[in-house]
């Protein structure tokens, strides 16, 4: 049995890796791929968690219901993209600054 | 105690009730039709009146013995008070209905010639059966509201034919002035119905006289004690209300019969065609007002009957004197109509109630036949009428000689006058003579002042023979005057007597003008007519009442009788002679009378201008009223619809003071909150970069502060 | 009989008015006929109503028992807490006082749609704005529910500003402020007196269900002598239970029995003055009448019609039903005042029309003259009077609407209302003339017509009034005579100046355009002479409505002065 420490170590570093890459990535892929990363940290620690519930194994449960949100979040997130590609012929996130107040 | 529905409570079916309608329905019937049947129509009710006439004689003589007829029925209701009618035939309403009709006929008959050309004869015999409809209204209902009804309809008809050449400025100007003083009387006469009305809870002649019986003086107060469907009711008015509702239903007579101070308008009414002068301006709406008073008589208290004698006396001796020196000939006629209804207002003002109406028959026949020989005249002359010859047909100035070629109205004419003059042998002498009789009786008894009220009347009986046959002497006698004027001699030959149609109502008129229709009597008294319709009993309260009918005895009478007649004979001879010496052919005024001016001096002028009434009336009332009108209309338009405009622009003008004030100090300080919240957003709005990056990271900052600060 | 007539005569129009708004504009030659056959329609239900009218039912003017054709359900109600509840009754009903208006009203709206027929511009919205008035003028005649009665007054404004303000003459915008102004003047004040009743009057049917009381006479002495709780008291606004006074709540500002006091003066007196004013101003009585020359003027011949032939009534109808029937006593104390303005008006207006120059304006302020009768009737507080203040205003609908469609036929023709341009007429149109004349001697009270009927009762009452109720003094009628005088003089004066004489018109193309009546204009007039004949010779027609209403009524103001 590994320790729970590890894996929860695992999901934490997952986590910085993804929200360092939503941060400071200017393509949008990259922010979606970064953000895909943090919700897979999400998933470990779900994951992880469910272990104190053997009977019923909600966390993994849930976890797969993230995947499949993922998923569908993705393809949305990524067809957005293309639009908002197609309309500012770039994916560079800082030019795209339509809300500046 | 009596009871007011009794009095009044529908009576049951009465076949004479058919006679009536029929006398009704038959002039309404030609009212209608003629208006439009348009071509025979003049024929049409011509033959519906000779019909009608027909039925009143049959009536008169049919029913003349027999007790009057009363039959009532409901109008409307108003509130609990039942509004009647009533429709009442004693000796008097047949007398009138059978006088009406007859001479309605005479004079639709006359109006056939007359109004041969006029291409409105349909609307004209309309008119006249309208009025003859109106007039029978009056004189068969028995009921003061429908009486009041059918008086202004016969003022409304009177109005119309008056008016019936209305391109005429003065014709319609005639009619008005006719419309407007019938009106004057009768909002007095309406005063008079309110009076009884508040007093009686009815209009029915009837109940009024015989609740009048019951009614008392208490206290000054004038009572009336009656019942109502078993109620007790006890109505009171001041006393002063009875005389009051005498003299308000006088003034409807006033109105109506031209006295003083509304007979203006009957000399003006003369702009009608001659016919309806002779038909309404001087035998029947004329006499309505008297016929009114004859049936209210026995309502009028003392001071009412007084103020009616003065008026009467008044009224004859004015107009005497207007007629003296009128040169239109149907002017003559009218100043002379209204001189002799003034005997008959005085001989009812003076308690003469049968000698009143005796004139009132007598009067109509030899004045209608007066205006009918007129109009022959007038129709005659007309027809001289051409391209170069044109003259005033009615200008006595013009006439003169026409006895020659008229014989016949000639007779006519003078028959009238001598009856009209009060000369015996003609009927006019019989009713003068007793009017003046009970009048100077009157006089006896009231003693000073009045000796000039009846002063007054023998004066009017010499103007009256003087004006009269000074229109004989003038119109009849001498030269043809206008061949003189126009220089055409022989124009004389060219005038023709009227035809048969003409003729005939005024031979006929002329026939009812001698005293031995009347029966073959000196003295009135003895005429089938003061024995059959006599005097009524007198119902006004005592105190009220008037001594003279009370106390007039016979043996006064008896012993003023022969003084009387002689007097009157002699004043009439006398103004016979007056006149011939003024106007017979060789006198000097008859000489060059084709030229004479309007009178001067005082007297003359008095006289031409009928006392400047008109004048006084024009210059005062008519002028102050449509001054007043106008003031008043300036007074609504510039200070009360200024008012209310001041008061809107001052309300504009404090609206702007407003907005100004709403602007700068309001608004201003609404506009400070807004610039402050602004220049706030101003400084805040850097944060928002646009960069979704940033977001995220400044949120996820904030996550972290947040759960550092909720564990510690 | 039909159930709920009464509703069918106020919507029948209303609905009409949706179906012209909502037909296109193709359709543009089917408003009218749509408007017609609306009131039309309206008239015939009207006359069913009047067919099935008992006149006999009478016995007090201010129980509902005296009503006929009722309809009554509660339209809404709001719970105010410790003020108790604001209920507001959708109720209808006629009596005699009422069905006389109801009649004139119906009639009038015909003959004005009749007479709308060649309205050229903006179709739609006049005819759609006319059936709107129609439903809001019958449904004040009808209603006897307070707040319904003052929705349905104010209602009548909004049509009327815009048809007068968009297809008047040349001063509209003018008139039509001011007519309104005016008006809403008079409504502030009815309405200030609404509230203060709404305050005062309970409803003791509902009051009496609320503590378990059946009978009305109970509840009524219960709730005066203070046995019944303030919040058991249910407030209404009921103009039945209003005329009433043992329905105003002990202590109540305007009961009768507390004498409440507004600066120092009695509030049932101010109350009273505040709803006459606001109702002489409709009326319109000197010296609240400047607005109807300058409306009548500029108003198209129709809305003069309906502005002369109805609306004005509604200031005499509202009088009697709320000023005199809520607040007799006052009446009597203000009788005297009352009785002065009518005579003051009947003379004012008279000598103000003998000046006018404009044939719409002398009608206009013969108006004013006619209505002063109203109110010397009214005053004078008898059977006679008041009979005669109904019968007035029922005879001057229809004579005024002849008169007003006259001098429309005139401006049709030359677009001139001024008399002296006009000479001889007679000549040229003899049977308008005729009309003419008709319509003139039947307003200048030639016996005949129903003018002279209505004055005649009018004098007669108020003559009669000091002895028997002691409200005005004998002299009144005695000068209002004149008023009769003067009334003759105009209209001769009139008739003399235009129609008599030689034939002259002021500009030569008026000549052929000066046509005699066409076969619409007989449409209109005809029937209003024949009626104005008719209720002129058969009186008892509408007497047989009125009579115990009126007697009812009259029972109440005695009732209250002694």
């Amino acid at each position: 049995m590994m320790p729970v420490d590890h894996l929860l170590i695992l999901g934490a570093g997952l986590f910085v890796i993804g929200f360092i890459v939503v941060t400071t990535r200017k393509n949008a892929i990259a922010v979606l791929i970064g953000i895909e990363l943090m919700l897979n940290a999400a998933n470990i620690n779900l994951v992880v968690f469910s272990r104190f519930d053997p009977d019923f194994l909600q966390g993994q449960v849930f976890a797969l219901f993230v995947i499949t949100v993922a998923a569908a979040e993705t393809a949305v997130a990524l067809a957005i993209v293309l639009k908002v590609y197609r309309h500012f012929k770039t994916a560079d996130l800082d030019k795209i600054s339509e809300l500046r107040g | 105690m009596i009871e007011l529905q009794d009095l009044i409570s529908p009576t049951d079916y009465d076949p004479m009730i058919n006679w009536i309608l029929l006398l009704l329905g038959i002039p309404l019937l030609s009212f209608i039709s003629s208006l439009f049947i348009k071509k025979n129509a003049p024929i049409w009710s011509t033959f519906l009146l000779l019909v009608n006439t027909g039925i009143a004689i049959f009536m008169a003589f049919s029913f003349w013995y027999g007790d009057s007829v009363s039959i009532k029925g409901v109008w409307f209701t108003l509130g609990d008070t039942v509004m009647s009618y009533s429709f009442y035939l004693d000796r008097l309403a047949l007398l009138m209905i059978a006088l009406v009709n007859l001479i309605s006929f005479l004079v639709h008959v006359f109006s056939m010639e007359y109004m041969k050309s006029d291409r409105n004869k349909p609307r004209y015999f309309a008119y006249l059966g309208l009025f003859t409809f109106s007039m029978l209204g009056i004189v068969l209902f028995h009921n003061l509201l429908l009486m009041f009804i059918f008086w202004e309809l016969v003022g409304f008809t009177s109005y119309l034919l008056i008016g019936f050449w209305f391109e005429k400025k003065t014709a319609s100007l005639a009619a008005n002035k006719a419309f407007i003083m019938n009106r004057i009387g009768d909002a007095g006469m309406l005063t008079g119905l309110m009076i009884l009305f508040a007093q009686f809870s009815t209009f029915d002649l009837e109940a009024v006289k015989a609740l009048m019986i019951f009614s008392e003086i208490e206290d000054g107060n004038w009572v009336a004690h009656f019942t109502n469907n078993g109620q007790e009711v006890m109505n009171s008015l001041d006393g002063r209300w009875l005389s009051a509702a005498g003299i308000a239903l006088f003034c409807g007579a006033v109105g109506k019969s031209a006295q003083f101070p509304l007979q203006v308008w009957l000399p003006d009414a003369m702009e009608g065609p001659t016919p309806v002068s002779a038909l309404i301006h001087a035998a029947t709406m004329v006499a309505a007002g008297v016929f009114l008073l004859a049936r209210v008589f026995v309502l009028l208290d003392a001071q009412a009957l007084e103020v009616v004698a003065i008026v009467g006396a008044i009224t004859a001796f004015m107009a005497a004197i207007a007629a003296l020196s009128q040169f239109d000939i149907k002017k003559v006629l009218a100043y002379s109509t209204i001189s002799q209804l003034g005997y008959m207002v005085m001989a009812i003002g003076v308690g003469a109630y049968s000698a009143g109406l005796f004139h009132l028959v007598t009067h109509a026949f030899f004045k209608a036949g007066l205006f009918l020989c007129a109009g022959i005249i007038i129709h005659q002359l007309h027809k001289l009428h051409s391209d170069e010859i044109k003259f005033n047909e009615q200008d006595i100035r013009v006439m003169g000689g026409l006895r020659l070629k008229m014989p016949v109205t000639f007779l006519c004419f003078l028959i009238c006058s001598l009856a009209l003059a009060g000369l015996p042998g003609f009927s006019g002498f019989l009713s003068k003579d007793a009017i003046l009789l009970n009048a100077t009786a009157w006089a006896e008894i009231k003693g000073g002042g009045y000796y000039i009220v009846i002063g007054l009347a023998y004066a009017s009986v010499i103007l009256t023979a003087i004006y009269i046959f000074r229109l004989v002497f003038l119109v009849f006698t001498r030269g043809f005057r206008l061949e003189s004027i126009l220089n055409k001699p022989g124009l004389m030959d060219k005038v023709k007597e009227g035809n048969l149609i003409l003729l005939i109502p005024a031979i006929l008129l002329a026939v009812g003008s001698i005293s031995i229709v009347f029966g073959a009597n000196v003295k009135a008294e003895n005429t089938w007519f003061m024995q059959f319709i006599t005097n009524p009993i007198y119902l006004v309260p005592e105190s009220y009442a008037a001594f003279s009918l009370v106390d007039l005895s016979e043996a006064t009478i008896k012993s003023l009788h022969g003084w009387v007649a002689i007097v009157s004979i002699s004043l009439a001879v006398g103004g016979l002679v007056i006149s011939y010496f003024l106007y017979r052919p060789i006198s000097k005024k008859a000489l060059i009378f084709q030229d004479a001016p309007e009178p001067r001096g005082a007297l003359g002028r008095i006289s031409f201008n009928h006392w400047y009434q008109d004048v006084l009336y024009e210059k005062a009332i008519v002028k102050f009223i449509v001054i007043k009108g106008k003031a008043l209309a300036w007074f609504d338009e510039k200070i009360l619809d200024g008012f209310v405009n001041g008061l809107a622009k001052t309300q504009v003008v404090l609206a702007h003071i407003v907005r100004w004030f709403d602007k700068y100090i309001i608004d201003g300080f609404v506009h400070l909150t807004v610039s402050t919240s602004g220049r706030i957003g101003q400084a805040t709005r850097s944060i928002q970069s646009g960069n979704v990056q940033t977001y995220i990271l400044s949120a996820m900052i904030l996550l972290i502060l947040l759960l550092l600060w909720l564990m510690i | 009989m039909i159930q709920g007539i009464l509703s069918y005569i106020i919507f029948l129009p209303l609905i009409a008015a949706a179906v012209v708004l909502c037909l296109p504009k193709r359709l543009e030659s089917s408003y009218r006929i749509v408007t017609v056959v609306a009131t039309g329609l309206t008239l015939l239900l009207t006359i069913i109503a009047v067919y099935s009218f008992d006149g006999g039912i009478a016995e007090n003017i201010n129980s509902e028992e005296n009503l006929q054709l009722l309809e009554k359900s509660e339209w809404f109600s709001l719970d105010l807490g410790s003020l108790g509840s604001f209920s507001v009754d959708y109720f209808l009903a006629v009596d005699g006082i009422s069905i006389p208006m109801l009649l004139l009203a119906s009639i009038v709206l015909f003959i004005g749609a009749i007479s709308s027929w060649n309205i050229r511009q903006k179709k739609k919205g006049y005819f759609a704005l006319y059936l709107l008035l129609s439903g809001s003028v019958l449904g004040c005649f009808v209603a006897l529910d307070f707040f319904l009665f003052y929705l349905f007054f104010e209602f009548m404004l909004l049509p009327m500003y815009f048809l007068i303000g968009i297809w008047g003459g040349p001063r509209k915008e003018y008139a039509a402020i001011k007519f309104f102004i005016y008006t809403l003047i008079g409504s502030i004040l009815i309405l200030i007196v609404m509230i203060g009743l709404y305050n005062s009057v309970y409803d003791p049917v509902r009051t009496g269900a609320e503590i378990g009381v059946t009978s009305i006479e109970q509840v009524q002495t219960m709730v005066q002598s203070g046995e019944v709780a303030r919040e058991d008291i249910i407030k209404s606004f009921n103009m039945i239970y209003m005329a009433d006074q043992a329905n105003y709540i002990p202590g109540s500002l305007l009961s009768q029995m507390s004498g409440g006091e507004i600066i120092g003066k009695s509030a049932r007196w101010i109350a009273f003055l505040a709803l006459l004013i606001g109702f002489a101003i409709k009326l319109p009585s000197f010296p609240f009448h400047t607005w109807l020359p300058d409306a009548h003027v500029e108003a198209p011949t129709p809305i003069s019609v309906v502005l002369a032939g109805i609306l004005l009534k509604i200031g005499g109808y509202g009088l009697i039903r709320t000023a005199f029937s809520f607040f007799p006593d006052s009446a009597f104390h203000y009788s005297w005042m009352i009785g002065f303005f009518g005579v003051f008006s009947i003379l004012y207006g008279a000598l103000n029309a003998l000046a006018q120059k404009d044939i719409k304006k002398l009608i206009a302020y013969s108006s004013v003259s006619h209505m002063g009768f109203v109110l010397l009737g009214l005053a004078a507080m008898t059977v006679e009077g008041i009979s005669g203040a109904i019968y007035q205003m029922f005879s001057h609908g229809l004579i005024t609407s002849m008169l007003f469609l006259i001098a429309g036929v005139l401006y049709d023709r030359t677009q001139d209302r001024l008399i002296e341009n006009y000479g001889g007429l007679a000549n040229r149109l003899p049977r308008f003339t005729i009309v003419v004349g008709i319509a003139f001697f039947a307003s200048l009270g030639l016996p005949g017509f129903s003018g002279f009927i209505a004055e005649l009762m009018v004098f007669l009452g108020a003559f009669k009034s000091s002895a028997v109720i002691g409200a005005i003094p004998q002299w009144m009628p005695v000068v209002a005579t004149i008023g009769l005088i003067l009334g003759a003089g105009y209209y001769l004066w009139t008739l003399q100046r235009m129609f008599m004489g030689k034939y002259w018109v002021k500009k030569a193309e008026w000549t052929e355009r000066l046509k005699d009546l066409n076969s619409r204009e007989y449409l209109m007039l005809v029937p209003l002479a024949v009626l104005v004949f008719w209720f002129g010779i058969f009186p008892d027609t509408l007497m047989s409505l009125i009579n115990s209403s009126v007697e009812g009524f009259t029972d109440l103001l005695n009732q209250a002065i002694r």
